[in-house]
C-alpha cells in the first residue's frame, strides 16, 4: 500500500514538472509540496517549525488546522515559495494549492476524524468562580475576588480554560487568607450561619419565635446597606439589662466618632450621634416586657418613639454617611454597646425613607403599617426552623455532611466526613464554643483541592458518560459561574439529570435564573474583548472628553444587555449583528444622539434606526480603534477574528512603514491603507482585512455617527461588493453566514467546555451547527445542543501521543 | 545620569541599620542544615534573574576592553561604573527561536522551544526554567524555594501568560508573580492582616486535612489527571515547609532581621522608580534574611506599553519607542497620539528608557554590596543575571543578545571583565550559572556545553 502511494507520487511531480496540474487530491497536493517546498520544510527541516512532509491526507491538515492556514496565507501572499527556492512555484499552481488547502478547510468531513471526547483536567475554579461559588455558599453578599490574584489567559482564550490554571504556593497562601475572610464574614451574619449550621445540639436553644436569646454577639448580627439622608428603624425588643439595639457604622464594622446607634443605658433610650451628641429619653424600658421602638429620622432631625409615644427629638448638622451599614444587636466595644446580656430582640425593620408622623405612632405601637420595610431582620419569619439532633455528634455530622456536600460539589466520603469532623474536635478540645469549632472545617473545606477544583472521576481511554454529579457541576459552571443549586443537587443525588427531558427542563430554568447573567457577561466581555474598556481600552481624553469611564462601562453593559436579550431571550444569533434594538442608559442616549428622555440612569430597550446589532455599538466601535483615531486596520482584524473567527497571520517582521503625512482623517487614512493593498508584502492580508473597517469608518474612535458623508464604500479581493456598516451586515449574514455561525458556535462551546476546541471535536460541532439551523438560528437550541453534546457529557483520557 | 551616592536613603528604607552594626557571621546564626552546601563556612550563593523587556541594542551594552578587562562601560551604563569590578558583560549570545515577544519572553529561562513562535502555556513552553530547577533543588533549606516579582502591568499585554512569566515549574505551568512590595514583605516577615482568634496550628491541621484530600482525590483520577494534584499537593508542602522553617528561624537570632524590617507602604507607588526600588528592596531583604536564595524579577512584562514620559525628554510607550525606526506614530502599535520627529530622536528615547532600568539596577547592586555578611557583602555571596532576550527592539534581534552577570558567586565570578561568546545559545551561560549555584545539570536547553563565565 505505501509502496503505490510513493509509485503514485512520483509519477506525479514528474510529470506536473514544473507546469502546474489541477489540484484535486491530498495526493496531488504533497506532489506539489514535495517538489517546491520540502528542501525547507521537510525531509527533516521544518523551518519556522513548519514540517509538511507529515501530511498525508485531509485528515491530516484538518488535525493542523493552525498550520494550514499559515501555510495558506504564505502561499496566497507570496511570501512562500522565497524567491530564492530551487523551483519557482508558477502562479496557477500557487493559486490552486492554495485553493485546495482552502477547500480541504472549509469541508472537514466529520466522519472521518475520530471521536474524542476531550480531555478536561481539573481544572481550577478561576478568581470569578470563586468568588461566585462563595457567595452561593453561604448566601452573603461579599466579593471575594480581591482577595485572589486575576488570572491569566492565553491569547484569545476564555479565564476558565483548565489548562492555563494552575496552583502554585503563593496561591495556597492565599486561599488560606481568602478561607479566613470568608468565614469572618459568615460568622458575622447570623442568618448564613443558621443556614451554614442548621442543626443544633440538645442544649443550645432553638431559636424561635419570639425567643432569640439575644446573648446574641457579632456573629448574629446583620449588616444592610443604608443609604444618605432620612429613614427610620423600628425594633421590638425585651431586656431587664440594657445594650445595643443596632449601629450605623463603617463597613468594616469598625467603631468610629461618627458612627451611630441605639442603645438602652440605665434602662432609657438613647441614640448616639456621633459628633452631635446623643438624643437622650427618660422613659424606661427594662422591665422585661415587650417593647417597640422606633428612630424616625425625616427633615435633619432624629425623633426617638417607644409604644406610640414620641420620646424625644434633636436636630442633627449633617446628613448620615452613605457608606455606613446596619449592624443588629450590638455597636461598638464600649460596655453599653454591647448586646443584652438578659433579654431578646424579636425583629428589627429598615425603612429607607422615613415614616409619617401617624405612621410612626402606628408602628411604635406595635400596629401593621401600610410601607414595607426596605430591610426586615426577623428570625421568627424564618422559613425553616432549625432542626433539633441527639446529640452533639449527631448534629456536627448532619451540619458538615451537607455543608460538604455543597463545598465539593458531591456526597464526601465517609473519610473526607471524619478528617472534617476530627478538624471541629480539635477546635471544640481547644475551648471553642459550638458554633465557633466549626470554623476551622470550614476553612479547610475552602482550601481543599475538592472544593478549589472540579475534579472528575477516572476517564478511560475509551469515552465514559460522566455522572449525574459531574453534570451538574458542568452545567452549573457554564451557565451560573457557579456551584449546582439545591434543584440541580437533588436531579444529581436521583440520577434524573442524566433523563434528556430533566436535563433540557433545567438547563431552561437555569437560563432564565439571575445567575445566568453571569455566564453572558463572562462570555461577552472576553468574547467581544471587551474586558478593557474603561481600563485597558481608553480613548484619548484631549480629544474625546465625553469618553469617561462612566460612559465606556455603559457601553460594556449595552452590549452585555443586548447578547443577553439574544442568547436568554431565544433569538436567532443572526440577530446579534442584525438587530433594530439595543439598551441604553441617559449618558449613552446622549452618546447616540437619541432623544434623553430619560428619568434615571437604568437602562432601557430602544428601537433604533441608523443603527443595528454589535458591529453598531459603541463598545466595539471603541475597542477596535486607536485611541485618537479610529483604526479600520484594527476593525477589520476584529471583524475578521471575532466574528468570523479567522486569525490574520502576524504582520511580517520589518514591515515597511506607511507613509501617512496627513491629520488622519478617514478619507486621507483610507488613500494610506491603499498602499498596504499595494505592496505585494501586506496585499494578502490586508486586501481582506481593511475592507471590512472601512464600511464601518461612519462611526468616531467612540462609536458616534461622524457628520456629514464618510466613504463607507469596500469590496473584498473576490469583487463583493458592500457599503457601510448596512451592507457589512448583509455580507457578514449572507456570504459570510457560515463562518458566523460556527464561531458563536465554537466560541460557546470552548467557553461551556472550558478547554480550548480540537478537530477531533468536529463532529460536536458539525451535530451543535445542526441543531441552530434546524431551529431558525434560536438561541436557546444552540444552548440546548452544547449541553447534549458529545464533548459535554463525555469523559475521555488523552489519546496517547502519536 | 545620577551616581549612586547620591541615592536617599528614604525613612521607608527597609533595612534600617543594615550596615555594619547588624552583619552577623554566617556560622552564629545559621548551622548549615545542607550536604549540599558546597562549602559550610561560607554563606550560600543567591542567584537572582532580572528581566529587561523590549530589548537592548548590542552597540548599548558593549563596554570597551582590553585583553577582556572592561575599560569603559557604554553611556548608556554609566550608572553601573561604581560596580565595573562586580560584573562581567557578555556578548554574542544567540538564540535562534525566540522571535516574537511572547515566545521571547516565555522562554527567556528556558531553553528555545521546538515550535519557536508556536509556543502556547497549553502546549507547553518548552520545559522548567533555569531558576525554577535551581529553586527546586536547593531551594529545601529556605522558607521559600523562589520569590518571582513582576511590576503591575500597564497596557494591552497585562494578562498574557507568555509575556508576564519567565519563571516555570514546568513547561505549562507558569510561577505566579507577587507584584505589591507589602504583600512580598508581609509574606517575607509572616505579618499582614490581623487574625483575631486564630490559633498558631490551625494552619498546619488545616494543611494536613487538605493535603489527606489531595492524595485521596488523587486516586479517584486518571493517570494524566494527577499532574494538577500533584501540582496542588507540592504547592501545599512548600506551604507546609515554610511554615516550619518559620518556626525553626523564629528561635534563631536571624529573626530579628524580620522582626525589625520596616513595612514599605501598601498598594503599587505612583512614583515608578520608588516602585522598582522597593521592589529590588524586597529582594535583598529576602535575601539577606535567607528567606529564599533564588528569585526573579520582571523589570517590566514583555512588548510593555509603559509610558515613560517622566523621563526628561521621552514619549511614547516603551514597546512602540523599541520601534524607533517607525516614527509617524501611525502603526499599529502605537498610541495614536506620539509621534518623533527622526529616527535618531526616537532612538536616544529608547535607549533612556533602557538606560533608566540600568539605573535601578545599579541601585539593587549598590543595596546588596551595601549589606555586610560574614567577611563580604551580600553582592560577594550573590549571582545576578541580568539581561534581555533581544538585542535591538525593533529587528526583534536574536543575534548579540545583551547580558550582563553580577556579584561574585563566593569567588566563582570573573568579575571586570567583557566575554564574547559569539555565536553561541544563551543555555550556555545557564548550565554554568547552576553549576556555580551548585546544580549540575548535564544539558539544558538543547546544548551541554556549558559556557565560560
Amino acid at each position: 500500500m505505501r509502496l503505490c502511494f510513493v509509485i503514485v507520487t512520483l509519477a506525479i511531480t514528474s510529470a506536473s514538472g514544473a507546469r502546474a496540474t489541477a489540484v484535486t487530491s491530498a495526493k496531488s497536493a504533497r506532489a506539489v509540496f514535495q517538489h517546491f517546498c520540502f528542501d525547507c520544510h521537510g525531509n527533516g527541516r521544518a523551518k519556522a517549525g513548519i514540517a509538511l512532509d507529515d501530511f498525508q491526507s485531509e485528515l491530516d491538515v484538518w488535525r493542523d488546522r493552525a498550520i494550514w492556514l499559515r501555510v495558506r496565507d504564505a502561499l496566497r501572499s507570496g511570501e512562500m515559495p522565497p524567491e530564492k527556492a530551487e523551483h519557482e512555484m508558477p502562479a496557477d499552481t500557487r493559486k490552486a494549492i492554495a485553493n485546495w488547502v482552502t477547500h480541504t478547510l472549509d469541508h472537514v468531513d466529520a466522519s472521518q476524524i475520530p471521536r474524542h471526547a476531550g480531555h478536561v483536567p481539573p481544572r481550577r475554579l478561576n478568581r470569578t468562580e470563586y468568588a461566585f461559588t462563595v457567595r452561593d455558599l453561604f448566601g452573603i453578599d461579599f466579593d471575594a475576588r480581591p482577595l485572589l490574584p486575576a488570572d491569566l489567559v492565553e491569547g484569545g482564550g476564555f479565564d476558565n480554560a483548565s489548562a492555563t490554571l494552575s496552583v502554585q504556593p503563593l496561591l495556597i497562601e492565599k486561599y488560606l487568607t481568602a478561607a479566613r475572610s470568608v468565614t469572618d464574614a459568615v460568622w458575622r451574619d447570623a442568618e448564613a450561619l443558621e443556614r451554614l449550621l442548621p442543626v443544633l445540639p440538645p442544649g443550645l436553644k432553638l431559636k424561635t419565635a419570639g425567643q432569640l436569646p439575644v446573648t446574641a454577639t457579632a456573629a448574629q448580627s446583620k449588616r444592610t446597606d443604608m443609604g444618605d439622608g432620612d429613614f427610620a428603624v423600628l425594633v421590638r425588643f425585651r431586656t431587664k439589662t440594657g445594650g445595643a439595639l443596632f449601629a450605623k457604622a463603617p463597613a468594616n464594622g469598625e467603631w468610629v466618632p461618627d458612627a451611630k446607634t441605639l442603645y438602652i443605658k440605665r434602662g432609657r433610650l438613647i441614640y448616639d450621634i456621633g459628633w452631635v451628641g446623643n438624643l437622650e429619653t427618660r422613659t424606661r424600658v427594662d422591665d422585661g416586657e415587650w417593647h417597640h421602638a422606633l428612630l424616625n429620622v425625616a427633615g435633619g432631625r432624629a425623633q426617638i418613639h417607644a409604644d406610640g409615644k414620641l420620646l424625644g427629638t434633636r436636630r442633627l448638622t449633617r446628613p448620615d454617611q452613605a457608606t455606613h451599614r446596619f449592624r443588629i444587636g450590638e455597636a461598638g466595644d464600649d460596655d453599653e454597646f454591647q448586646p443584652f446580656t438578659e433579654g431578646q430582640i424579636a425583629f428589627t425593620r429598615f425603612y429607607d425613607k422615613s415614616l409619617t408622623a401617624a405612621e410612626a405612632k402606628a408602628a411604635s405601637s406595635g400596629h401593621a403599617i401600610a410601607r414595607n420595610p426596605s430591610y426586615e431582620w426577623n428570625p421568627a419569619a424564618r422559613q425553616k426552623p432549625l432542626k433539633p439532633a441527639a446529640n452533639e455528634a449527631e448534629a456536627v455530622r448532619r451540619n458538615l455532611a451537607a455543608f460538604l456536600l455543597q463545598a465539593f460539589r458531591r456526597p464526601p466520603t465517609g473519610e473526607e466526613l471524619a478528617r472534617y469532623t476530627k478538624l471541629f474536635e480539635t477546635a471544640r478540645a481547644k475551648g471553642d464554643g459550638y458554633h465557633e469549632a466549626f470554623r476551622l472545617p470550614v476553612k479547610a473545606a475552602l482550601v481543599s483541592p475538592a472544593f478549589l477544583f472540579r475534579a472528575e472521576a477516572h476517564a478511560h481511554t475509551q469515552a465514559t458518560r460522566i455522572s449525574a454529579w459531574e453534570l451538574a457541576s458542568r452545567l452549573s459552571y457554564f451557565l451560573w459561574a457557579s456551584q449546582p443549586d439545591a434543584t440541580l443537587r437533588k436531579h444529581a443525588r436521583t440520577d434524573a439529570l442524566l433523563r434528556e427531558d430533566v436535563l433540557r427542563s433545567e438547563v431552561n430554568r437555569m437560563l432564565t435564573d439571575d445567575r445566568a447573567r453571569r455566564f453572558v457577561e463572562r462570555f461577552t466581555l472576553q468574547w467581544l474583548r471587551l474586558e478593557g474598556l474603561g481600563s485597558r481600552i481608553q480613548p484619548d481624553a484631549e480629544l474625546f472628553p465625553h469618553a469617561t469611564p462612566k460612559l465606556l462601562r455603559a457601553m460594556q453593559q449595552e452590549t452585555v444587555l443586548f447578547v443577553d436579550s439574544v442568547l436568554r431571550g431565544n433569538q436567532p444569533v443572526s440577530r446579534l449583528l442584525d438587530a433594530d434594538y439595543t439598551f441604553i442608559n441617559r449618558d449613552l442616549a446622549k452618546h447616540y444622539g437619541l432623544s434623553t428622555l430619560f428619568t434615571d440612569a437604568s437602562y432601557q430597550r430602544r428601537l433604533t434606526r441608523d443603527r443595528g446589532g454589535l458591529l453598531t455599538h459603541a463598545s466595539v466601535l471603541t475597542a477596535s480603534s486607536s485611541p485618537r483615531r479610529t483604526s479600520p486596520v484594527l476593525r477589520g482584524k476584529w471583524v475578521l477574528e471575532v466574528i468570523l473567527g479567522q486569525t490574520p497571520p502576524p504582520p511580517p517582521a520589518n514591515v515597511p512603514e506607511l507613509e501617512i503625512n496627513d491629520q488622519g482623517t478617514a478619507k486621507t487614512i483610507r488613500e494610506s491603507l491603499s498602499q498596504h493593498r499595494n505592496a505585494a508584502a501586506c496585499r494578502g492580508c490586508h486586501q481582506r482585512i481593511d475592507p471590512l473597517g472601512f464600511a464601518l469608518e461612519a462611526f468616531d474612535a467612540t462609536g458616534r455617527l461622524r457628520e456629514g458623508k464618510t466613504d463607507t464604500a469596500a469590496h473584498l479581493p473576490d469583487g463583493t461588493r458592500f457599503d457601510g456598516h448596512a451592507g457589512l451586515r448583509r455580507m457578514l449574514l449572507t456570504r459570510e453566514q457560515p463562518a458566523f455561525t460556527r464561531q458563536v458556535a465554537t466560541r460557546l462551546l470552548a467557553y461551556a467546555l472550558g478547554r480550548e476546541l480540537e478537530f477531533t471535536d468536529e463532529a460536536a460541532i458539525q451535530s451543535v451547527l445542526r441543531a441552530l439551523h434546524e431551529n431558525d438560528l434560536k438561541a436557546e437550541a444552540l444552548i440546548q445542543a452544547i449541553v447534549a453534546s458529545y464533548p459535554f457529557q463525555y469523559r475521555q483520557a488523552p489519546a496517547p501521543a502519536n | 545620569m545620577h551616581p549612586i551616592r547620591q541615592f536617599r536613603l528614604s525613612r521607608r528604607t527597609l533595612l534600617r541599620g543594615a550596615g555594619a552594626a547588624l552583619a552577623l557571621p554566617w556560622l552564629e546564626v545559621m548551622s548549615p542544615r545542607s550536604a549540599r552546601a558546597t562549602a559550610k563556612d561560607r554563606p550560600p550563593v543567591r542567584l537572582g534573574c532580572l528581566y529587561l523587556p523590549n530589548g537592548s541594542p548590542s552597540e548599548a551594552w558593549t563596554p570597551k576592553s582590553v585583553d577582556g578587562k572592561i575599560t569603559a562601560l557604554t553611556n548608556e551604563m554609566s550608572s553601573l561604573r561604581p560596580f565595573m569590578g562586580d560584573l562581567q558583560i557578555i556578548t554574542g549570545l544567540q538564540s535562534e527561536l525566540r522571535g516574537s515577544h511572547p515566545a521571547a519572553g516565555a522562554t527567556w529561562l528556558i531553553r528555545p522551544a521546538p515550535e519557536g513562535d508556536r509556543i502556547s502555556a497549553r502546549r507547553g513552553v518548552g520545559g522548567a526554567s533555569m531558576d525554577q530547577l535551581v529553586a527546586r533543588a536547593l531551594g529545601g533549606d529556605t522558607p521559600f524555594a523562589s520569590l518571582e516579582l513582576i511590576t503591575k502591568p500597564e497596557g494591552s499585554f497585562g494578562r498574557s501568560i507568555l509575556r508576564n512569566n519567565i519563571s516555570w515549574s514546568s513547561p505549562s505551568t507558569p510561577v505566579p508573580r507577587e507584584t505589591e512590595p507589602l504583600a512580598i514583605f508581609n509574606r517575607l516577615t509572616g505579618r499582614g492582616p490581623a487574625d483575631p482568634g486564630a490559633r498558631r496550628d490551625d494552619r498546619q491541621s488545616i494543611l494536613d486535612t487538605v493535603a489527606a484530600d489531595a492524595r485521596s482525590l488523587r486516586t479517584r483520577v486518571s493517570a494524566a489527571d494527577r499532574d494538577k494534584l500533584d501540582e496542588y499537593f507540592e504547592a501545599v508542602r512548600a506551604v507546609e515547609k515554610r511554615l516550619e522553617l518559620s518556626r525553626q528561624k523564629a528561635k534563631a537570632q536571624l529573626d530579628q532581621r524580620l522582626a525589625n524590617a520596616v513595612a514599605p507602604p501598601a498598594g503599587i507607588p505612583e512614583n515608578h522608580e520608588t516602585y522598582l526600588r522597593l521592589m529590588f528592596d524586597m529582594m535583598v531583604l529576602a535575601y539577606w534574611t535567607d528567606s529564599t536564595r533564588v528569585a526573579t524579577f520582571m523589570l517590566d512584562h514583555e512588548q510593555s506599553n509603559r509610558y515613560f514620559d517622566f523621563l526628561p525628554g521621552v514619549k511614547g510607550m516603551w514597546h512602540a519607542l523599541s520601534h524607533w525606526r517607525d516614527i509617524s506614530g501611525r502603526t499599529e502599535d502605537d498610541d495614536g497620539k506620539t509621534s518623533w520627529t527622526s529616527r535618531e530622536v526616537k532612538r536616544a528615547q529608547y535607549l533612556k528608557v533602557i538606560a533608566w532600568h540600568h539605573l535601578q539596577v545599579a541601585y539593587f547592586l549598590n543595596r546588596l554590596k551595601s549589606i555586610r555578611e560574614g567577611d563580604g557583602t551580600l553582592l560577594d555571596h550573590s549571582l545576578i543575571l541580568y539581561g534581555s532576550p533581544f538585542a535591538d527592539g525593533h529587528e526583534h534581534a536574536s543575534k548579540q543578545l545583551p547580558l550582563m552577570l553580577a556579584g561574585h558567586a563566593n569567588g566563582q565570578l570573573q568579575t571586570g571583565i567583557h566575554r564574547s561568546h559569539h555565536g553561541k545559545p544563551l543555555e550556555g551561560i545557564y548550565l554554568s550559572v547552576m553549576d556555580r549555584l551548585g546544580l549540575r545539570v548535564e544539558q539544558f536547553g538543547g546544548t551541554d556545553t556549558a559556557l565560560l563565565i
